[in-house]
């Protein structure tokens, strides 16, 4: 049992002539919250996808849970969770169903199927509206809702594609609780966000700038190595010399 | 048996999407009906209440019986006697006519003379036909019905005139034709029609949702969701086709059953299992068209303009409106690969001419190969789109 | 309606448009296929109908019966029996008719006529009522001189077509695809992008600024109406230069009654956008409005004296119609406005009509 949740050495992931993930080194402890930071455009959301399983890279490699990125990935779908952007959830379904159909995706033994559901749900907090349909919930309830469908099944690693966009800052800062609590029990979080100000929860953050590792550390780390204040400075140092954003 | 699982939860995930979208459902079912109910009489390439004037400028009693006979011929709308064939080009070019009749002077002089010769006239008498050429198939039909009638009424002239002079009439016609008409005695356009109006429906309406609800899944984001978890992107396009399947077939046999049986197209005739797994393939290609397509678009729209095209292509050449053997040779084989064609043929065999399910086998065949190859291809360019 | 505001929601909705490559390219195949088709492999007229001959005595002479039968263009020669059933050869789809010859066909019978049996397939009226009158006319010229007394051609009639001489069938599908390509594109593309936004949230940004609705709504849909009469011209273009299809008439008369038509067009996508949601149920409805009438009741392909009345009024209302006796009038007899009034007015009418109640709803949805 290795001590990294995700290892990648060389990672790279090419467009035509466009490279937009440039040989990346990246490794992630077991348990930690790992934040994976940028401008848009950067490169993070092709380089979690390629973590995921969701896109081949075009050189280097990586192990995500102990599998090969390249040659494994069924099996690393079935320890991994995964919210997007978008939440990804079905309008039309009801919140229970929409959480029903991600144990059945995910093969949770039948017997535990009930627990695990009410589990999720007091874990995020989504105790009434149950028979809400989803499309009809605010959106800080879809937000958990897809949370709760990403965790169900336990995973080991849960991969947020900038799960705090089009939220209030309210209801970031809860979410970030949620996410706290998820790490606390053992889960490897990997984030990516372009709010520099929530990379203060993460146990390290990885700057990417055009596609390339400019820097990674714990944040009181990185402040320091750059002399600033805050991590949004730590940013704006890092992406000084930047060409695209 | 997790794959079981895995793929009966997307299969009722599909459905009850479907179901709590009554908006589609309403559509889904009431156009292909309503549309063929309404519609079923408009296929008919046959020319009816055609409208016609006479130019008789011979005002003899030979003109006035020829004149009778236009008159009161069923297929015509007469409108009049005019006095001039000017004013019959007139009343053509304001559209008011379709077709002009002018008897000539000295038409009955010419058909009086040709009896008393009796023997085959060295010359016939000539009627001029002026019909309105813009939609060439009606005027087409319309003249050639009308020169037909104009030479019926002069055969029928010379035998009652020659019988009149004590020969014998029947050996005047070489041959005696005994006529059946088999299948469709009445020639009901409809019945010929109504099959290929449904199935041109059902198609558009299956593909086009099929497609949808594949791509409404790329739009946001739930298709990149499935694709993280265990489930195997075959799983993923079964969970689509499947219902849309299920549903495709269902409302082609209501659909087939309700305006079927209002335009009286002998249903009866047809070998139920065999139409059952005519059916059934087809709606096989139809929902995999729709797979093919959904992995060839990036939005909605795409997925419409681009069934659209297809399906217009596919209908034009598959025999519904035009007769297949009109067509040259290198286009029919080209059709091979249209399903739409091998279709409309079985539906016809089984129902119009009651045909035996074991004689199209080679039908079935192309169906089943349409539609496993277009899924098969759909699966490919999935996984390569997926990943 | 401000000018600048127009413009701006205009060229959005152009860019929009135009990154849309593969609709763009669909588009304007789709008349190109069309016409291919119309103009080269498909025709209405019979040819080389399969036709089996019952010849239970075969002679020279029934054998050059046979040849004539296979060389006449309208009928190919699929099979000469010796016996076998009518029905069952019918059913089996291996010809359309099916001519049973008598036994003493040779045997030369001056008093007497021969029987022969037609057999025909009724489950292509079509077809069965061109064969059932061309195979007894093939015989009777066959048999003309076979007799003493001959068969007889006593009243014979010389056809004249006005405008369409050598019944070119490209001058009837020509307006035919304009009308009904128009059509579609008009109000399949407003309908569908329309409802787009209102599906995707995009729309209350537009709702939340200063625009005014005939803003939105002139500047949604000139793109449109650029397409689709881009598609228009392209039509005829490739009509005259593929198929020889000059207008007779005027061009401008054309122009615009072409963009009274197109107006009648998007705004019937624009009401669909009003009435639905979903941008499934707009593709749906846009599909069931324009397609099946426009083809079948505007005289297109089916002829519409043939319709019965209640069919006959519904045809009246669809736009098709009478811009297909416009562009038919233009096209073939040089026709001019004091022709065209009637069908130019009700274009004109209808276009008010839709427009306006699309836009009272659209503005009532904002």
């Amino acid at each position: 049992m290795s001590a990294f949740s995700i290892r990648t050495k060389g990672l790279t992931k090419r467009f035509g002539t466009f490279v937009a993930v440039d040989g990346i080194d990246v490794e992630v402890k077991r348990g930690e919250i790992y934040g994976f930071l940028g401008a848009n455009g950067a490169g993070k959301t092709t380089a979690m996808r390629m973590l995921c399983g969701l896109l081949v890279p075009t050189s280097g490699e990586g192990q995500v849970a102990g599998f090969d990125i390249l040659r494994e990935t069924a099996k690393i779908r079935t320890r991994i969770g995964y919210m997007s952007q978008k939440f990804a959830l079905y309008p039309d379904l009801t919140l229970r169903e929409n959480l029903k159909l991600s144990t059945d995706l995910y093969a949770i033994p039948r017997k535990l199927v009930a627990e695990r559901m009410d589990e999720a749900i007091m874990r995020c907090e989504i105790t009434e509206m149950l028979g809400r349909v989803t499309g009809t919930l605010p959106w800080g309830w879809q937000q958990r809702l897809s949370l709760a469908c990403a965790t169900a099944h336990h995973p080991e690693i849960l991969f947020l594609d900038e799960p705090t966009g089009s939220v209030d800052p309210l209801s970031r800062r809860g979410f970030w609780d949620l996410i706290r609590a998820e790490a606390a029990r053992g889960t490897t979080i990997f984030v990516t966000t372009h709010y520099m100000d929530e990379a203060e929860y993460c146990h390290r953050a990885c700057f990417l700038v055009d596609g390339r590792v400019a820097d990674v550390g714990a944040p009181p780390e990185l402040k320091a190595r750059h002399g600033v204040e805050s991590l949004q400075d730590v940013f704006l140092a890092v992406a000084a010399k930047a060409r695209r954003s | 048996m997790d794959v079981l699982r895995r793929f009966l939860a997307l299969f009722r995930k599909e459905f009850l999407q479907i179901r709590r979208d009554p908006g589609s459902l309403r559509l889904l079912f009431l156009l292909p009906v309503m549309q063929t109910m309404i519609l079923g009489y408009a296929m008919t390439r046959d020319v009816k209440h055609i409208a016609l004037c006479l130019v008789d400028l011979d005002h003899s009693s030979q003109s006035a019986a020829l004149s009778h006979r236009l008159q009161t011929n069923g297929r015509f709308a007469f409108q009049g006697n005019l006095p001039s064939l000017e004013a019959a080009r007139e009343e053509l070019l304001a559209g008011r006519i379709l077709v002009a009749v002018a008897i000539p002077e000295g038409f009955a002089a010419s058909v009086e003379g040709a009896i008393r010769e009796q023997e085959a006239p060295e010359r016939s008498t000539n009627v001029m036909v002026v019909v309105d050429g813009q939609d060439a198939a009606t005027a087409g039909t319309a003249a050639a019905y009308t020169s037909a009638i104009v030479s019926q009424w002069g055969t029928e002239t010379f035998q009652r005139e020659v019988i009149g002079q004590g020969l014998d009439a029947r050996s005047l016609q070489p041959f005696d034709a005994r006529e059946r008409m088999l299948f469709n005695p009445e020639l009901e356009y409809s019945w010929y029609m109504v099959p290929g109006m449904i199935i041109l429906l059902v198609t558009m309406v299956g593909a086009l949702l099929t497609a949808f609800s594949i791509v409404r899944e790329r739009e946001s984001g739930t298709l990149e969701q499935l694709l993280v978890t265990p489930v195997h992107p075959v799983q993923i396009l079964f969970g689509k086709a499947l219902p849309y399947w299920i549903l495709s077939q269902l409302v082609f046999v209501i659909a087939l059953s309700l305006p079927g049986s209002f335009y009286g197209v002998p249903l009866g005739n047809a070998n139920v299992p065999g139409l059952a797994l005519g059916v059934a393939l087809y709606c096989l290609t139809v929902v995999s068209l729709g797979t093919l397509v959904s992995t060839l678009v990036s939005s909605q729209q795409q997925a419409l303009f681009l069934i659209w095209f297809a399906l217009i292509f596919f209908i034009l050449t598959s025999g519904f409106m035009l007769p297949f053997e009109s067509m040259p040779g290198w286009m029919q084989t080209l059709t091979e690969g249209n399903a739409v064609r091998h279709f409309l043929y079985l539906v016809r065999a089984l129902v119009l001419r009651g045909a035996s399910p074991f004689a199209l086998i080679p039908e079935y065949l192309k169906l089943a190969a349409i539609g496993i190859g277009f899924f098969t291809a759909s699966v490919v360019l999935f996984k390569r789109k997926a990943a | 309606m401000n000018l600048t505001h127009l413009k701006s929601v205009a060229r959005k909705e152009f860019r929009h448009v135009l990154r849309d490559k593969q609709t763009l390219f669909v588009i304007l195949s789709l008349p190109l296929i069309m016409m291919f088709l119309f103009g080269y492999a498909l025709k209405s007229e019979i040819e080389d109908a399969r036709v089996v001959v019952i010849d239970p005595h075969p002679s020279d002479e029934t054998r050059s019966l046979c040849r004539a039968l296979d060389e006449n263009r309208q009928f190919a020669l699929a099979a000469v029996e010796t016996g076998g059933d009518p029905a069952k050869l019918l059913v089996q789809h291996r010809a359309r008719a099916l001519v049973e010859l008598p036994v003493d066909y040779s045997r030369r019978r001056d008093d007497a006529p021969l029987p022969i049996g037609f057999v025909y397939d009724g489950s292509d009226p079509a077809t069965a009522t061109t064969l059932r009158a061309a195979l007894p006319a093939f015989f009777r010229t066959h048999f003309v001189g076979r007799n003493k007394l001959e068969a007889t051609e006593l009243v014979t009639t010389g056809t004249r077509f006005l405008y369409n001489p050598d019944q070119k069938s490209a001058l009837f599908f020509v307006p035919g695809l304009m009308a009904t390509i128009l059509a579609m594109i008009g109000t399949l593309l407003t309908s569908v992008t329309v409802t787009r936004e209102k599906e995707l949230g995009t729309m209350t940004n537009l709702r939340l600024s200063s625009l005014t609705a005939s803003d939105v709504i002139v500047g949604k849909l000139a793109p449109y109406f650029a397409i689709a009469s881009a598609v228009g011209v392209f039509i005829l273009l490739i009509g005259r230069l593929a198929f020889g299809v000059i207008p007779q008439g005027s061009y401008g008369l054309l122009a615009w009654t072409t963009a009274l038509y197109l107006l009648v067009s998007l705004g019937i996508g624009l009401l669909i956008s009003t009435i639905v949601q979903k941008q499934q149920h707009a593709m749906l409805m846009g599909l069931g409005i324009t397609m099946m009438p426009t083809i079948m009741l505007s005289g297109f392909v089916f002829p519409r004296m043939s319709l019965p009345a209640p069919l006959y009024v519904l045809s009246c209302v669809v736009p098709a119609t009478w811009y297909l006796q416009i562009v038919r009038g233009i096209v073939l007899k040089a026709a001019t406005l004091k022709e065209l009034w009637l069908p130019a007015l009700v274009l004109g009418g209808q276009a008010v009509l839709l427009l306006g109640l699309a836009s009272r709803r659209f503005g009532k949805e904002h």
